[in-house]
């Protein structure tokens, strides 16, 4: 099942669920916003390597925000550390961003049980596309379990 | 799919909004293109106060390459409307106005329901922009 924006609200305060910051005006009605980070992490080399590990450059996306290029990879992380031993954390894009073309996750939107910590987002977009530090850029939902955890 | 498109000309930015433009899906199909975003609508009215809908495409249209949503596939609980689809394809691929694109799912909710908050997407019927760039600095 998943938990109602009332539900989550309930759990941050019994702290079942941690979503810190926490401000119950990015409350949905079955989701939390959450926001970018400002530190953003891109591969060096052309060609990635799925079994070694492949060097990346940090950026900071400026006040005045950074122009996402389409055919780059972009690692970032959210402002808030969310998690739960209790609930499956599922992240997920926002309206406003799908609707820029701006992929969230790249097919890994699951969260581990237990894994509280500020969440990496793995951004692509369609379209060249502004983004800026601290915006609300995605919902993360939580899911309730079935077996010993 | 119903058969109204819009192309994103522009993404937008904090001042400006999205440029885009709308056409209609003639009845002998359009052929999309890659690395271009175009947001259409389902024909369907759909969504419940009881239970969280959920929107995918379907598999024959997975292998086709075509995304039905980029990232945002989660309704909001109470609100039911046309549903603004996030189109992009990986190669040229031929749509035709209302044919099947994808399935709803609808989840059940644990906690109590709060219908008072209405999300401004949720009550447009029509393809429509994003509005994230209005938001940032509210």
């Amino acid at each position: 099942m998943i938990l109602t924006g009332k539900e989550i609200l309930k759990c941050v305060n019994n702290g079942t669920i941690v979503i810190s910051p926490f401000d119950q005006k990015n409350l949905q009605a079955n989701s939390y916003d959450f926001h970018i980070d400002n530190i953003l992490k891109v591969y060096k080399h052309d060609v990635l390597d799925a079994q070694n590990v492949n060097d990346t450059e940090e950026i900071i996306i400026p006040e005045n925000g950074i122009l996402l290029d389409p055919n780059q990879i972009y690692l970032g992380k959210t402002q808030e550390v969310i998690g739960s031993n209790n609930y499956v954390p599922i992240i997920k894009g926002r309206s406003s961003t799908g609707r820029l073309g701006i992929f969230v996750n790249i097919t890994a939107d699951l969260i581990d049980l237990g894994s509280i910590k500020q969440c990496t987002l793995m951004l692509n977009s369609v379209l060249p596309v502004k983004i800026y530090p601290n915006m609300p850029i995605g919902q993360v939902t939580f899911w309730s379990v079935e077996g010993e955890i | 799919m119903a058969d109204t498109l819009l192309l994103v000309e522009d993404t937008g930015d904090i001042d400006r909004t999205p440029t885009t433009k709308e056409f209609i899906i003639p009845p002998d199909g359009f052929i999309l293109e890659p690395n271009k975003l175009y947001l259409g609508v389902t024909q369907e009215i759909m969504g419940s106060e009881y239970y969280v809908t959920s929107l995918g495409g379907r598999n024959r249209i997975g292998r086709l390459g075509m995304f039905v949503q980029i990232c945002a596939d989660l309704g909001q609980l109470g609100k039911s409307h046309r549903w603004t689809l996030e189109i992009n394809v990986i190669k040229k691929l031929k749509v035709y106005p209302f044919m099947q694109i994808g399935k709803v799912t609808f989840w059940m909710p644990k906690g109590e329901i709060d219908h008072s908050d209405t999300e401004f997407y949720a009550t447009k019927d029509i393809p429509y922009p994003s509005t994230l760039f209005e938001q940032i600095h509210k």
